[in-house]
C-alpha cells in the first residue's frame, strides 16, 4: 500500500480514536440538555461504527484475505476484534440506559451499583480498545500484509 | 576542321567577340577543367551570357583561324590569367594575384600550346572594343582571381574553420592600461579577510573562514547524504506517527503525577478545615478532575501499554514482568489508578452536585464516612500514578511496541515460532 493512501487512513483512525476518549472523558461536564447529550452519545457511538468500518476495509485490503485465507487474519486479529465489538456493545448500553436515567434532567443524580459497574467496565474497556485499536492500525501499515511470500503459499497449501 | 573545338551550349559560355576574348578563354579554360567548381563557372558565365549574347552575335570558329597571335592590350597576359585548376595549380592560385612569371612558367607549356590553338580558333577579330573593356576585364580577373583564390577556402571545411576567428578582437593592452589610470587615483584595492556575498538588497560580507568551514561541512553533508535516504514505507510512517505519541504521553507522564500529586495535598488541606468547608470549596472542581483525570489515566495506561506491547505477551516478558525485572508493572499500575478513579466518579459527582442539591448531603455521618472513603480513594488513585511515573522515569526508553512492529520476520502468522525478544533496557 501506498504511503499517500495509508497516512489519511491512519489520520483518521486516530482522529476516531480520540473523538472517542474526549467524548468518553468530558460529556459528564456537557450534560447542559437531553438533546445535546443525545447527539453526543450517538456522534461518540457512531465514531466507535467508523472505526470497526474502516479497519475491516484495511483487512479487506491485505493480500491474505484477496488470497482467501480469512481465517488466518482472524486468528491473528482476534483480541482487536474481540475489544472492538466489546467496547461497541458496552458503549451503546451505557449510553442507552444513561439516556433513560438521565432524561428529563441532565445533572440529576442517578447513580446505581448496576449503572456504575457498566461504567466503570465500559471506561476501562475504552482503554484497551484504544490500546488495541492503535496497534492494529500500526500492524496493518506493515506491508508484508499486502504482498504476496513463501509463508502465504505455505498456509495455502496447509489450508487446502 | 578537325582541331575544331566544338561550340559550347548556350548559357554556359559567352558568344565569342573580340572585346571578351580573355574572359572567353578563360571560360574555355574553365570548361575543360572538371577540377574548376561548376558553381563559378555557372556563376561567372551566366551574368556575362546575358550581356553578350544580347550585344554580340556568336561566331563561328572557322572564320578565326587565320590569327594565331593575340593582340596583346586586349588580352590579359597569361602569368594574370587563372590557370586551369590541377592540384599543383592550387598552391600558387591560393598565393594572390601577383604571381611573378617565374613560378608560372613552367605550368605554361602544358596547357599552353593546346590553348593556343583553340584561341586562335575562338578569337574574335574586333579590337577596338578592347581598350575600353580593360579595365572591366581586369576587374573582373581581379574578382576571378579572389573568388579562385576563395576557392580553397569554400571548399575545405578546415579552410572554413579556420576564418572563424577573424572577427575575434584581441583587445589591446593599451586599453586596459587606460581603464587603469581611470581606477587609480580614486580607488585602491585593499584585500581583507571577508567575502561579499551579492544578495537582492545589496551585498552581505562574510568572514572568509567561516564560509570556507561551511562549505566543507556541506561537503562532507553532501557526501554523507545518499547513503542516509531510505524511502519511507507505511510501517516507517506508522512508527513515526507513535514516536510522535510516546513523545507527547512521557510529557503527560510527569504532568498527570504531579497534578495528582498536588491534588492529594489541596484535598488533605480543606478537609483538614472540616467536611463542610471541603464541599463548599472543592464543589467547583470536583467534575472537572474526574473528567482530566480520566483523560490523563486513559493516555497514560495506552502509553504503559505501548511500551511494554500487552498486545504480544509471550512467556519470557511474562517471567520478567511478574519478578519486576522489566517494569512492565506501570501498565498494572496505572490500570488499578484508573479503576480507583472510576470508582470514585458517583462520590465526585455527589460533591459536585452540592450547592444544587443539598438533599445528597444532609446527613452528617454519612456526609463524613463518603468523605472518608472518598479521601483514600483519592489518595491511592494519586499515588499509583505517581509511582508509575517513577517507573517509567526509570526506564523512559523502553518500546517494545516499536521493537515488534520493526521486525521483519514470519512472525505474523506464527508467533509460537517467534524467537525470543532480548529485552535491552536502559536506565538513564
Amino acid at each position: 500500500m501506498l504511503v499517500s493512501r495509508y497516512m489519511p487512513i491512519l489520520y483518521i483512525q486516530y482522529l476516531l480514536l480520540f473523538i472517542d476518549l474526549f467524548l468518553n472523558a468530558f460529556s459528564s461536564l456537557l450534560n447542559f440538555q437531553d438533546v445535546v447529550l443525545l447527539v453526543l452519545f450517538v456522534i461518540q457511538d457512531v465514531c466507535i461504527l467508523f472505526a470497526v468500518i474502516i479497519i475491516f476495509l484495511l483487512f479487506f485490503n491485505t493480500y491474505i484475505f484477496q488470497a482467501g485465507l480469512v481465517t488466518i487474519l482472524i486468528n491473528k486479529f482476534k483480541m482487536p476484534i474481540f475489544v472492538v465489538f466489546v467496547y461497541f456493545a458496552l458503549s451503546v448500553a451505557l449510553h442507552v440506559w444513561g439516556m433513560t436515567l438521565l432524561w428529563g434532567d441532565p445533572k440529576a443524580f442517578i447513580w446505581n451499583s448496576g449503572y456504575h459497574t457498566l461504567f466503570v467496565c465500559q471506561r476501562v474497556g475504552a482503554v484497551f480498545y484504544y490500546f488495541f485499536y492503535k496497534r492494529t492500525a500500526l500492524r496493518l501499515g506493515d506491508p508484508r500484509f499486502y504482498q504476496d511470500s513463501d509463508w502465504i503459499r505455505r498456509e495455502f497449501e496447509k489450508r487446502r | 576542321m578537325t582541331d575544331e573545338i566544338p561550340l559550347p551550349k548556350r548559357g554556359t559560355l559567352p558568344p565569342l567577340t573580340s572585346t571578351q576574348n580573355g574572359e572567353s578563354r578563360r571560360n574555355v579554360h574553365k570548361k575543360r577543367n572538371p577540377r574548376q567548381g561548376a558553381e563559378e563557372v555557372g556563376s561567372d558565365a551566366t551574368p556575362r551570357s546575358r550581356s553578350r549574347s544580347n550585344s554580340r552575335p556568336r561566331q563561328k570558329t572557322g572564320s578565326d583561324k587565320g590569327q594565331t597571335s593575340l593582340p596583346k592590350e586586349s588580352v590579359t597576359p597569361r602569368n594574370k590569367r587563372p590557370q586551369p585548376k590541377r592540384d599543383s595549380d592550387y598552391t600558387s592560385e591560393g598565393d594572390g594575384i601577383d604571381i611573378p612569371d617565374s613560378q608560372r612558367k613552367p605550368k605554361k607549356p602544358r596547357n599552353s600550346q593546346p590553348r593556343s590553338q583553340s584561341k586562335e580558333v575562338l578569337i574574335s577579330e574586333s579590337d577596338t572594343v578592347s581598350p575600353k573593356s580593360a579595365p572591366a576585364k581586369k576587374k573582373k580577373k581581379k574578382k576571378k582571381q579572389v573568388s579562385s583564390m576563395d576557392e580553397p577556402e569554400v571548399i575545405g571545411l578546415e579552410a572554413e574553420l579556420s576564418g572563424i576567428d577573424d572577427d575575434v578582437v584581441v583587445t589591446d593592452e593599451t586599453q586596459s592600461s587606460m581603464e587603469a589610470k581611470w581606477t587609480v587615483p580614486t580607488m585602491r584595492s585593499e584585500p581583507i579577510n571577508k567575502v561579499f556575498i551579492e544578495q537582492k538588497s545589496g551585498f552581505k560580507s562574510a568572514d572568509k573562514a567561516k564560509i570556507a568551514k561551511k562549505r566543507a561541512e556541506e561537503m562532507i553533508r553532501a557526501t554523507q547524504i545518499p547513503m542516509e535516504t531510505t524511502s519511507m514505507t507505511t510501517i516507517k510512517f506508522a512508527l513515526s506517527t507513535h514516536k510522535v505519541f510516546k513523545v507527547i504521553s512521557v510529557f503527560l507522564n510527569g504532568l498527570f503525577a504531579g497534578i495528582t500529586l498536588w491534588q492529594i495535598i489541596a484535598v488533605y488541606m480543606l478537609l483538614n478545615e472540616g467536611d463542610i468547608h471541603f464541599l463548599e470549596n472543592y464543589h467547583m472542581l470536583a467534575q472537572p478532575v474526574q473528567s482530566i483525570f480520566y483523560f490523563l489515566f486513559a493516555v497514560c495506561t495506552v502509553a504503559a501499554f505501548d511500551r511494554y506491547d500487552i498486545g504480544r505477551i509471550d512467556r519470557r516478558f511474562l517471567l520478567r514482568a511478574v519478578t519486576l525485572q522489566s517494569g512492565a508493572i506501570v501498565a498494572l499500575f496505572y490500570v488499578i489508578g484508573l479503576i480507583f478513579s472510576l470508582a470514585m466518579a458517583p462520590d465526585d459527582n455527589r460533591i459536585a452536585l452540592y450547592p444544587d442539591d443539598h438533599s445528597l448531603w444532609e446527613d452528617p455521618e454519612d456526609a463524613a464516612s463518603r468523605l472518608r472513603t472518598w479521601k483514600i480513594l483519592n489518595t491511592v488513585r494519586g499515588v499509583f500514578a505517581v509511582l508509575a511515573w517513577l517507573i517509567i522515569s526509570l526506564r523512559p526508553v523502553t518500546d517494545r511496541l516499536t521493537k515488534n512492529l520493526e521486525k521483519a520476520d514470519e512472525n505474523i502468522i506464527e508467533p509460537q515460532y517467534a524467537d525470543p525478544e532480548p529485552e535491552i533496557e536502559i536506565i538513564r
